[in-house]
């Protein structure tokens, strides 16, 4: 049997001479592929899903107390500790307080003009909760709902009609039931809705007025990633009344969005995983016609070499090893391009990744394609090797 | 003892004439043998199964003393890989080779460790006088040198026994007497046993023996051996002791080991 160095050395000899690039750039693209969503996968659809997600709002669920609805019975708000407990949960991204009844005032803008501006009482999570992001100014701080500050935030649209704009409204004072509030932000974000014409007021500053009840009876559950949403709907109602009375604490979710986006990205997923296989098929297939091409154009050399005492083993050997060293070459070339684009992406989404798990889809890349290799050319190489030497050599 | 010993060979194609019908011969080591008759007289298919590429209906045949119908697939390949050298009339080198990977191929199969082989191949190149021409692409050649470096090829690994249908089939008069030589020097010196199917009376002239193959049986035209010393090494170490000379020093080995010089190789070559 023909040794393994010069099994490889002329197999690769081949594969360069013939030049048969297009099957080598096929495969490289599936590995490419593959390696770029096994490693990055996860961060891109988190990344991907949270814009979806947030648009729709799903990976954030509504915790209520509904005491109000039901004549007779003491109006609940959440414990601290209640919170401290949801936080803890598996899944729970962060928690954001807020009093579920707003509270409007009459406010007079520039121009002698007069607006009636409803008002909610948040803490300093609420911007996170909702990705919401400040166009002048800055965002509660935690400084502003612990020291009970007399201070406000306005949304874009409120601010646009009171003052003309965002950065007209910075610094400028509310009076609010006769107390001034200053403005010291302007909030806009996809998920702030109709509230982009209210205000905010940090949530210690409304219960110390009692405004809006005075209670916190309202929890935002903003979950890691909308997977994580069904789980902890069936805990958070336990945990609530583990630690308090709740007889009528309810949930609330938008199960609707969560479906359709679930649909949505199963499908993005399954194409962008059959787009690989493709890929890697058509290698497959091009290492099974090449190699039968290569078997056919090469059927005089192959008696050659039986002529010349080369075993059925040899020949056999001989073009699987070329079929091998295409599809690794394929699989070596897919490797170092994806890990380059992982590195890049990993740039540009701001996330890191794991180079165990790159080295471990890289390992598994190579048995992939080394699989492809082997199964594309075992026939034609089977094929060849059991070819009669004088037909063989009478070949034209 | 003789080198090859053929007794009523018989073969025949389904649904044709039977091709030899009790061919026998002999071929002494150091003989050049030739075989002629018209074409499709059968003298391919006599060359093949002395080759041992085609097995017969019937008959038997000694190889170097050996039964050779008796061996299996792979025992027949290792038996050919060692004792016998094939040069066919044409096409007879690999696409996208050099003349050195050419040669090189047989040694490769015997197992021969790389840095024996340069000097070998040299060597075999040398007996057809294509040193020169070692690192060319086996494409460009010209017809003549084609045939010579698969002679070349036939006698890298020493066999025994060359056996060459119509090796000057497709070259002029000059180059073929010139391919003729070669044989001439390898049989008489080396104590090669040359058997040649050819169409050409004057190839076959340059033969001790000559067979014409009728209605499949094997007519003897001539004999004249002669008296050959045949080294029990083969042509090489012949050569090595009487002739060797002429040719010069053996071209050193270039520099190809490793990752990069292997893809030196590939880059570099003619």
């Amino acid at each position: 049997m023909i040794a393994m160095s010069d099994l490889f050395r002329i197999s690769l000899r081949q594969v360069v001479r013939q030049r048969n690039y297009g099957v080598v750039l096929s495969i490289a693209l599936g590995i490419t592929a593959y390696i770029v969503l096994a490693v990055l996968g996860r961060e891109i659809r988190y990344k991907i899903g949270q814009d979806m997600v947030l648009m729709g709002g799903v990976n954030v669920i509504n915790v209520l107390m509904t005491d109000s609805q039901y004549p007779g019975q003491p109006v609940r708000e959440f414990y601290p500790e209640t919170v401290r407990a949801i936080e803890g949960l598996p899944g729970v991204y962060m928690v954001s307080r807020n009093i579920r009844n707003n509270v409007s005032f009459n406010l007079r803008g520039e121009g002698e003009r007069s607006l009636q501006v409803s008002f909610i009482g948040v803490d300093e999570y609420y911007a996170e909760t909702f990705s919401l992001e400040a166009v002048a100014g800055r965002l509660l701080t935690a400084e502003d709902v612990s020291g009970r500050r007399r201070v406000c935030l306005l949304g874009l649209d409120a601010a646009r009609d009171l003052y003309g704009g965002a950065g007209q409204s910075l610094g400028k004072f509310l009076f609010l039931d006769k107390e001034v509030f200053e403005v010291v932000g302007v909030i806009t974000g996809v998920m702030l809705g109709s509230q982009r014409r209210g205000g905010f007021l940090p949530i210690t500053s409304m219960i110390d007025r009692n405004w809006g009840g005075g209670k916190v009876t309202r929890l935002y559950v903003r979950a890691t990633g909308w997977e994580d949403v069904a789980g902890l709907v069936k805990l958070i109602p336990d945990v609530v009344r583990s630690h308090q009375a709740a007889p009528y604490v309810r949930l609330e979710t938008q199960e609707d969005q969560l479906k359709r986006i679930r649909f949505t990205f199963m499908w993005v997923e399954s194409l962008l995983w059959l787009g690989i296989a493709a890929s890697l098929m058509l290698g497959g297939f091009g290492i099974w016609t090449g190699t039968f091409a290569a078997v056919r154009a090469r059927t005089r050399e192959v008696g050659l070499k039986k002529a010349m005492g080369g075993s059925d083993a040899d020949i056999l050997a001989q073009f699987l090893a070329e079929a091998l060293c295409k599809a690794v070459t394929g699989g070596f070339l897919g490797i170092i391009v994806g890990a380059l684009l992982v590195e890049t992406g990993a740039a540009l989404l701001d996330t890191g990744f794991s180079y165990g798990l790159l080295a471990t889809s890289s390992l598994a890349s190579i048995v992939f394609s080394a699989v492809i290799g082997v199964a594309g050319g075992l026939y034609p190489a089977i094929q060849a090797s059991r070819m009669d030497v004088v037909t063989a050599l009478r070949f034209e | 003892m003789p080198v090859i010993l053929a007794r009523d060979l018989h073969k025949r194609y389904a649904g044709f004439d039977p091709v030899l019908r009790g061919v026998d011969m002999e071929a002494e080591a150091g003989e050049m043998v030739a075989v002629m008759g018209p074409s499709g007289c059968g003298k391919s298919t006599m060359l093949h199964i002395l080759g041992m590429l085609h097995a017969p209906d019937s008959g038997r045949l000694e190889i170097l003393g050996t039964d050779v119908f008796s061996l299996n697939r792979e025992q027949t390949a290792a038996f050919r890989r060692v004792n016998m050298g094939f040069v066919m009339q044409s096409s007879n080198l690999f696409d996208h080779s050099t003349v050195f990977e050419n040669v090189e191929f047989p040694l490769i199969y015997e197992g021969i460790p790389p840095k024996e082989r340069w000097e070998r191949v040299i060597r075999a190149l040398d007996l057809v006088r294509l040193t020169a021409r070692v690192h060319y692409r086996s494409n460009r050649l010209s017809g003549g040198e084609q045939q010579r470096a698969a002679i070349a090829r036939a006698m890298v690994n020493n066999p025994r026994i060359l056996l060459a249908d119509e090796p000057t089939g497709a070259l002029d008069v000059r180059t073929s007497s010139h391919i003729m030589e070669n044989f001439r020097a390898l049989c008489h010196c080396g104590g090669v046993c040359l058997v040649m199917v050819t169409h050409d009376p004057k190839m076959a002239e340059y033969c001790d023996t000559i067979y014409t193959l009728e209605e499949g049986v094997l007519h003897c035209r001539k004999r004249e051996l002669k008296e050959i010393a045949a080294p029990a090494e083969g042509w090489e170490s012949a050569l090595a002791a009487n002739e060797w000379s002429g040719e010069g020093d053996i071209p050193p080995v270039p520099e190809q080991r490793g990752i990069l010089g292997f893809l030196k190789s590939l880059l570099l070559e003619k």
